[in-house]
Order: C-alpha cells, then sequence, then structure tokens
C-alpha cells in the first residue's frame, strides 16, 4: 500500500506532527529538571555513585518513557485488533471489559497468594482478560457478534466486575491498598524491569499480527464471503482476539489500567485515512505510544504542583471519555431488539393482578423487618419488638423501599421513551453523573449537608438527561447509542474515583462504602425525604401516563394527536431524572434495580405504560428490601451494602437478559 | 422510647451470658492446652463488673485495652490484629464488622455502657446511640503536636471510665519510653535526619510528616524529620519514592513490606542511589498503627530504639 491509495486525507492530519511535537517537547523539558544529557553523562561515568536525580533521569524517567511508547502502542494494537476482528469501531480494551477482567484476577491473586504475585501476575492478567473477554463475546454470541450488543455486553461485565472490585476493596482495605495506585493507572518506574517485561512481549505480539494481517483483512467481509475464501474463519478470529487479550493483560499487569488509548488510537488513524488493517496496524501504534506519552508527561510536568498523585489512567479517561461519545456516531446500529418495543406493549398479555406483586413486596418488607441475624444467629421478633429493640430497622427497610420503587419507576419511564429495553438509570450513566455530582461536591466541600449532596446529585443527574437529551436529537432516532453513553460515563467515574483513591486518605473509605449503596445510616428524616421524592414523582408519572403511550408510538404520530413531543419527553425524562437522583443518593449507582424492575413487569404481563409504570415500583421494592436485607443478614458481623448485593444479583439479570434478547 | 430500647435489650442478656460461659470455657481450654494468655487480658468475670465498652475504630480500641480496659466489641477485630497488633486483645473480644459500619444487632447483643470511636466516623453517633452512649475523640487529625493530642485523648477517655491510675501508669511507660529512645539516640545516633515511611505499592510511599503521630517522637528524641513537605490532615503524604531524595541519616520502613517492594530495595539503582540508602540505614520495623494513640506511640519509640541499637 502506498500513500497515493489512502482515502482523502483530512485536515487531521496536521494533528500528528502537532501530538508528536507536544509529547516530545514536553517530555524533553521534563528531562531538563532531571538534568539533561549531563545526567546521562554522569551516570555512564560513576553508575550508582551519581547524584540520585541523575539516576532518576536514567533510571525514573527515561523507562518512564519507553513504557508509556510501548504501552500506549500496545493498548492501540490491542485496540486495532477487537476493532478488526469485531468489526465494531468502538471495541477496545476497556469497552470489552479486558481489562478489568485482568484487574480483578489481580486484586484475586494479590489477596489469596501475595508472596506469588510477581510469578503469578502475566497468567492471572491474561486469565482474567481472557475470562472478562469471553463473557462479553458469549453473551452476544446469538447476535451473531452484533457491534452495539457486543459494547453493551463489554459495558455490563466492566460494571459487573467493577462491582465485585468495589466489595472486594469494601472488606480487604488495606491489603488491597497497593492495587488503589496501580489500579487507576500510574506509571512510575523505578528501573528498566517494566520496560524490559513489556518490549519483548510486544514485539512477538505484534510480528505475530503482522503474520496474521491477511486473514485480519478478510475479516471485514462478512462471514458467508470470508468462508468462501477458505478460510478458518473462527480460529483466525480467535487467534487475534488472543493477542489483543495477550497485549491487554501484559500492559495491565505492568502499569494498570490506563483507559481510551486503545480506543483513540485506531479511531486516530482511520480518521487519517489508514483504510486497511494493515495500514491501521502500521500507524495505529506509534500514535497510541505518542498519545500516552503526551498523557504522562503532562502528569509528570503537573506533578510538583498538583496537592497529590494523578494517576496517568484518570487524565486518559477524563480526556478519552468525550472522544468516545464522537466515536459512538460512526456506528452502525444493528436492528432494534425486538420483544419489548412499544408497538409489542399495545398487544394484550394475561395481565396479572397489580395486587399480587405489591403482596410479594409486602410480604418482603414484613420479612427484613421481622427477621435479623446477631452473633448468636438468626431472630424472630414481631414489629412491634423490633421498633422497640432495634428501631434502626425500619428505616433501613423503608429508605430501601423507596430507592427501589423510585428506580423501577426512572428505568421503566427510560425504557418506555427510548424504546429500547436495556435502557434504565445505571446503563444510561444518569446514576453515574448524580455520583459524580455528589463526589465533587464531597471533595471540595467536605462538609457539605445532606440538601447540599441531594442538590448536586440532582444537578449531576440533569446534567446526564441534558446531554442524552442532545445527543439523541443528534443519533436521530437511534435510541440504542444512548446505552452507550453509559460506558463513557462510566469511565467518567472510575476516574474521579481514581483520582481520591491515590491521594490515600481515609476520606477515600468514607466514598467507598457511599458508592457501594449502603442503607446503613437511613433514619427517619432520611425516610422523609425519599417519602416527599416518591411523593412527587409517582403520581406525576402516573398522571402523564398517556404522553408515554404517546410518545412510545414514535414523535410523529405523539405530535400528530397533538402532544408537544419535545416538552413531553423532556418532562418526562426530567422525572426519571429526579427518580434516579434520589434513589442514587440512597443506594449507589451500581444497583440494576432500574434495569431490572421494568423489565420483570413486562415479562410478567404488565404491559400498558400504566400498569409497567405500577408493577416496576412494586417490583422495584421487593427487589432492593431483599437486597438490603440479605447484605445485613448474609455475613454477619459484617454488612454488605444493598446497593453492592442488589447489583450482584441485578448484573447477572442483564447478561441473562442480554442473552435471550 | 428509650425506656423501651433499654427493655429490649435487657431481654439479650441471658443470650450474651451464655456466650460469656463458652468464652470462659474456651479461655480455660486455651490455658489448659498451654497457649499463651495476652498480657493484660483479664477473665470473662472481671470483665462484667467494669463497664462493657465497644470500639468503633482501633486508635480507641488499643488505648482502652493500654489503660487495662480491654473493649468488649471492636469493629474490624482481624485487620487489628494485623495492623495495629498491640496491645493484644483478649481472645473473647467480639467483632462487630466493617468500621464504616458496625452491626448494630451484634453490637446490641454486646449489650455494651458506653460506645467509642474516632471522630472520622462521627456520621454513626445517631444509629450508634440507639444502642449506647457514644463519645467520639479526635486524634486526627491532630491540628498541631499529634502526641499532645493523643495523650489528652487518653486522659479523656481515663477519666471517662475512672481509669485514672492505669493513665498515670500508660503516661510513665510513654515517658519512659520516650527518655530511653532520646538516650540511644544521644549514643547512637544523635542529631541524625530520619524518614519514617510506609510503602503503598513498590513505587510509591506514605512518607510520615508535620501533623503525624511520629513527628513529636523523633523531635523530643532529638532526631530531625527528614520530610519536610507537605502532608494531608493525617500527618502523611503519598509519594513517589524518588522523592525521598533529601541527604538524610536513616529511613525507618514500617512493615509490612508489599513482596514487590523487597525485591525492589535488592534491584533498582533508583532505591540504591537515594542519598539516605547509600551513605544512611535502612531499618525496617515491625507495623505500628500510623493513626493510633499512645500505645501507638509507645510501640513506635520502643521498636525504633531497638532498631537503633540493631543497626548500631
Amino acid at each position: 500500500m502506498t500513500a497515493v491509495s489512502l482515502r482523502r486525507p483530512s485536515p487531521a492530519v496536521l494533528v500528528v506532527p502537532a501530538l508528536v511535537a507536544a509529547a516530545l517537547a514536553l517530555a524533553l523539558a521534563n528531562a531538563q529538571t532531571y538534568g539533561g544529557l549531563d545526567a546521562v553523562r554522569l551516570v555512564l561515568e560513576q553508575g550508582s555513585a551519581a547524584p540520585v536525580r541523575a539516576v532518576e533521569l536514567v533510571y525514573g524517567w527515561l523507562p518512564r518513557v519507553v513504557v508509556a511508547l510501548v504501552a500506549g502502542a500496545g493498548l492501540a494494537a490491542a485496540g486495532t485488533v477487537m476493532q478488526q476482528v469485531l468489526r465494531n469501531p468502538i471495541a477496545s480494551p476497556l469497552t470489552l471489559g479486558v481489562a478489568a477482567g485482568s484487574q480483578l484476577a489481580l486484586s484475586g491473586v494479590t489477596l489469596l497468594a501475595p508472596g506469588m504475585l510477581s510469578l503469578l501476575a502475566e497468567p492471572a492478567a491474561m486469565a482474567g482478560g481472557a475470562a472478562a473477554l469471553a463473557l462479553v463475546l458469549g453473551l452476544s454470541w446469538h447476535r451473531r457478534l452484533d457491534p452495539t450488543t457486543v459494547v453493551l455486553a463489554g459495558l455490563v461485565v466492566s460494571l459487573y466486575i467493577g462491582a465485585l472490585n468495589a466489595g472486594l476493596l469494601l472488606f480487604f482495605q488495606y491489603d488491597l491498598s497497593s492495587l488503589l495506585i496501580w489500579g487507576s493507572g500510574v506509571l512510575t518506574q523505578h528501573d528498566w524491569s517494566d520496560a524490559a517485561f513489556l518490549l519483548p512481549r510486544l514485539a512477538a505480539a505484534l510480528a505475530l499480527l503482522a503474520l496474521l494481517r491477511r486473514p485480519l483483512g478478510v475479516m471485514t467481509l462478512d462471514d458467508a464471503s470470508a468462508h468462501g475464501l477458505g478460510l478458518g474463519l473462527q480460529r483466525a478470529r480467535l487467534l487475534c482476539l488472543a493477542v489483543g487479550v495477550y497485549i491487554t493483560a501484559c500492559v495491565v499487569s505492568a502499569v494498570g489500567i490506563v483507559g481510551f488509548v486503545g480506543l483513540a488510537a485506531p479511531a486516530l488513524a482511520r480518521t487519517l485515512g489508514a483504510r486497511t488493517v494493515g495500514q491501521r496496524l502500521l500507524l495505529a501504534p506509534p500514535l497510541g505510544g505518542t498519545l500516552l506519552l503526551l498523557a504522562d508527561q503532562i502528569v509528570v510536568g503537573l506533578d510538583p504542583i498538583l496537592p497529590g498523585l494523578l494517576p496517568t489512567g484518570a487524565l486518559t479517561a477524563l480526556v478519552g471519555a468525550p472522544l468516545l461519545l464522537v466515536l459512538l456516531r460512526q456506528l452502525r446500529v444493528g436492528a432494534p431488539s425486538g420483544g419489548m418495543s412499544a408497538s409489542a406493549a399495545a398487544g394484550a398479555g394475561r395481565a396479572p393482578r397489580l395486587s399480587s406483586v405489591w403482596l410479594i413486596a409486602a410480604l418482603l418488607v414484613l420479612l427484613a423487618v421481622t427477621v435479623g441475624r446477631d452473633a448468636g444467629g438468626w431472630t424472630l421478633d414481631g414489629p412491634f419488638a423490633v421498633l422497640a429493640g432495634e428501631p434502626w430497622r425500619l428505616p433501613r427497610v423503608a429508605a430501601a423501599a423507596c430507592a427501589g420503587l423510585l428506580l423501577g419507576l426512572a428505568g421503566a419511564l427510560l425504557q418506555r421513551l427510548l424504546r429500547n429495553p436495556m435502557a434504565s438509570p445505571e446503563v444510561l450513566g444518569i446514576s453515574g453523573g448524580a455520583l459524580i455530582g455528589v463526589v465533587a461536591t464531597l471533595y471540595l466541600v467536605p462538609t457539605a449537608g445532606q440538601l447540599g449532596l441531594v442538590g448536586a446529585g440532582t444537578l449531576g443527574a440533569f446534567a446526564v438527561v441534558t446531554g442524552l437529551l442532545l445527543f439523541a436529537h443528534r443519533a436521530g432516532g437511534a435510541p440504542e447509542r444512548l446505552l452507550l453513553v453509559g460506558i463513557a460515563l462510566k469511565a467518567l467515574f472510575d476516574a474521579t474515583l481514581g483520582v481520591v483513591a491515590v491521594s490515600g486518605t481515609p476520606f477515600w473509605q468514607r466514598l467507598l462504602n457511599w458508592v457501594s449503596g449502603s442503607t446503613y445510616l437511613a433514619d427517619w428524616t432520611t425516610v422523609g425525604a425519599a417519602l416527599a421524592a416518591v411523593a412527587l414523582v409517582l403520581p406525576l408519572a402516573l398522571l402523564l401516563h398517556r404522553w408515554v403511550d404517546l410518545l412510545g408510538l414514535g414523535g410523529e404520530q405523539a405530535a400528530a394527536r397533538g402532544l408537544h413531543v419535545a416538552g413531553a419527553r423532556q418532562a418526562l425524562l426530567g422525572l426519571a431524572a429526579l427518580a434516579t437522583a434520589a434513589a442514587t443518593l440512597l443506594v449507589g449507582p451500581l444497583s440494576f434495580v432500574g434495569l431490572m424492575a421494568p423489565h420483570l413487569a413486562y415479562i410478567l404481563g404488565f404491559r400498558s405504560s400504566r400498569a409497567q409504570l405500577a408493577g416496576a415500583c412494586g417490583i422495584g421494592v421487593a427487589l432492593m428490601v431483599g437486597a438490603d436485607w440479605l447484605g445485613r443478614t448474609v455475613a454477619v458481623p459484617y454488612e454488605v451494602p444493598g446497593g453492592l448485593v442488589a447489583s450482584f444479583v441485578g448484573g447477572l439479570y442483564f447478561m441473562w437478559l442480554l442473552r435471550r434478547l | 422510647m428509650s425506656l423501651q430500647l433499654r427493655q429490649g435489650a435487657r431481654a439479650r442478656r441471658p443470650v450474651r451470658q451464655t456466650g460469656a460461659g463458652l468464652r470462659r470455657a474456651l479461655a480455660g481450654l486455651a490455658v489448659a492446652a498451654g497457649l499463651a494468655q495476652p498480657a493484660g487480658a483479664q477473665t470473662a468475670e472481671e470483665q462484667t463488673e467494669r463497664p462493657r465498652v465497644a470500639a468503633v475504630s482501633w486508635d480507641l480500641a488499643q488505648t482502652l485495652a493500654a489503660l487495662d480496659a480491654p473493649p468488649a466489641a471492636v469493629a474490624g477485630l482481624a485487620g487489628y490484629r494485623k495492623w495495629a497488633v498491640t496491645p493484644e486483645l483478649p481472645a473473647a473480644t467480639v467483632d462487630i464488622g466493617r468500621r464504616m459500619e458496625p452491626n448494630l444487632s451484634v453490637l446490641r447483643a454486646v449489650d455494651p455502657d458506653l460506645i467509642v470511636m474516632s471522630r472520622f466516623h462521627d456520621q454513626l453517633v445517631d444509629p450508634l446511640s440507639r444502642i449506647a452512649p457514644v463519645q467520639s475523640y479526635q486524634m486526627f487529625p491532630a491540628d498541631g503536636d499529634a502526641l499532645q493530642r493523643v495523650r489528652s485523648v487518653a486522659e479523656q477517655v481515663a477519666r471517662r471510665l475512672d481509669l485514672m491510675p492505669a493513665y498515670r501508669r500508660l503516661d510513665g511507660e510513654l515517658e519512659r519510653a520516650l527518655d530511653s529512645l532520646s538516650r540511644t539516640v544521644a549514643q547512637a545516633a544523635p542529631g541524625e535526619s530520619v524518614y519514617v515511611a510506609y510503602f503503598q505499592d513498590e513505587q510509591h510511599v506514605a512518607v510520615y510528616g508535620a501533623g503525624s503521630l511520629f513527628q513529636p517522637i523523633l523531635e523530643r528524641a532529638g532526631l530531625v524529620n527528614a520530610w519536610q513537605g507537605r502532608t494531608n490532615g493525617w500527618g502523611y503524604a503519598v509519594v513517589e519514592l524518588s522523592e525521598l531524595d533529601a541527604g538524610a541519616d536513616r529511613l525507618v520502613v514500617l512493615d509490612p513490606v508489599p513482596d514487590k517492594a523487597q525485591t525492589l530495595m535488592a534491584k533498582s539503582p533508583i532505591w540504591r542511589a537515594l542519598p539516605v540508602v547509600r551513605d544512611g540505614r535502612v531499618h525496617r520495623i515491625a507495623p505500628v498503627w500510623a493513626i493510633g494513640g499512645v500505645p501507638s506511640a509507645v510501640r513506635f519509640a520502643r521498636l525504633l530504639e531497638d532498631a537503633l541499637h540493631d543497626g548500631g
């Protein structure tokens, strides 16, 4: 391939020299602070007797530059391969959950066999990453690895693994403290060992990919034509993916999670006109290396003036998340999933009695109130005895119930409005937005009261909803894409947490606990506020169910029947945002109840919008109260936050749901 | 309401006492088997005579234990034994779960007369005070001399629980440990500068400076803290290892040291080029709960003194 065959070079071509120049200039400026070339000479002459700053240049700064280049190049190559094999422009080690899988495996090794970490890190990271990818592909196999489904599965798997990791951190905080820094992607080096670890492995992987270039190129064809060419296509695909996972696992075990380079570099290469996979494999790795070097040298340069460590991984996520939103627009969306579209909703189902759902919810509430467990074993008390003896139990159950109801309601509204069965506050990132608002407030104003936090959370949720509306407008009737916004927001959210985590202050414990979504601190004031939110949102949603029905028919039909479409949509999404913000403050951002409840309601036969809303509320109550009760009793005396329990259950449900679609 | 609560709590008494009986039996077994009884451990009978105290945070748990009034219940008990280590807590101590969320049902069965904790956990005051009166103390952030601060907290705790003789003994113990350290420093390391650090991972350390418990101990002993840089409110900063590049005489590393960091100490050129490693001495000492109370101060002073003796 020659340059002539490149497609119309876009103005983005200018970006490359600018990036390279910026990275080089920054790197050299940083090198000067260590003494520049004189320092190198000193180390060559005097060895370890040279001044420490000079040694730092040769054994700290220089390997750091090499590791940034190599890791960036590796992630870019891995991303290119994954995108090619899966025919998916937003596949990458991060979006497919591979990096998260490697990280979880390393947490496991750190806990179970800390002495073996050096030995087991590489195989464990490889196994964890491969397992995560296998899960993602398994979940989307039946839809022929449709890009949207694959990325959605990747998101769910990452969220699930994230919840597992948060659970581990909650219980083994000090044992895993070394993983906090590493997990946020910090590139500090103290000798050449990481570089020596990465270089040969990446070189071998790239050489293998060069050999696989031709079968890789064929993979853009659809399966039938590729088979016609006589290829063992699946085997070649698996081999290429394995190479991608191996590169990711090596990078993750060396420098932790550095997101978005594997996504940005191949995308940039495409924008620059690299059409064939061979061209992209040539272009993307140097671009990836440059991007990571630039980001890392910014961090190195900023270090002296920052109050604490800034993980390079956090910086790439902050820059990369908006990029993902841009890339989402390139994604060709497959046929919208059938099953539960609004038109099907009009069909009559054998509707069960709403009262039976609420009866089950009430029974669960009764169970959660009366059955407890202390060090001596299970206890059973009458409600009045509980009020007297364990007065904290009832507010916790009530708070869980309110949160479940609000999440069920928000989920039902979103699934109806976006006509997508996978929509939910958690997946769309609305919960994440609420959380970012709260975290930022807590970080800046540690003394902020509950009211301020609710305000900040609501603002965050509304910011996300506004963004969603704008994006939905641009996306032009492809609401599936909105789901993927959740990925970008999750990455932003992880970056925010990462910055707090590496600061090493005990503030982190409080934040982690809060993120895990516990009702522990719920009292009657909390319950009062939650009930107020319910009293505001529930009647409005039920009153406006006709709007929901009309919007479910699609914009034009709704307008034809006299509905102010934009206004109605905004109002209903606003309701969903408010409900989400309130619920997030009660049980954290991860519960998945907002996904499960409306969907279960639909399966049970609550097909009309009004019935689904009411059913989802009841099921949400049952789910959240059950999860909270389980968390309180399963590991006495240690409590597992209810939001975390719900996300363990809910994540599995989501995966099952994905397989059925 | 509060009357009902007490009745509810009293109803649980028999359960606890069965537990105490079992504990006594187990303790007897342990003695019969020749297992060492931790120093200062009390028999179950003696414990029931004193007010039963539950400690949510480890600084208060160790302070109570050092005042010969070990808490009946501690949050995160396994963690205490791993990270704070001394004073040892009796085998019968009840674990009440995570420090961020002590289990209220279990705590109710313990039926404490008082719950103590660090002010950092103040959000727990409301739920915990439904079980027993709650008293929170602020050791960290110390806002100044941390040694003075933890001493005065120990004194407040002692006053509250009528343990003043034990406090005077503990304070004397601290004074002796500090004096002994000063004498050793005067002989072995007069006026030297010292880093105190804990390895977070193989390339980052928490280094203790102004506001930490170790700062006033070093000063009093006639040493200089080599870390003059920024610290957070708890008296430490998480920094890259290479930032410990001042020409200090000694580096005291608190255990546990991660596996990979041990490899680093053997191999890394930067580590070997650090002035304190090249020209000074490195000491590894047993774990000390750095945001702890008087017992942590005593423990640190003794461990440091031992290290100075051994390291010459």
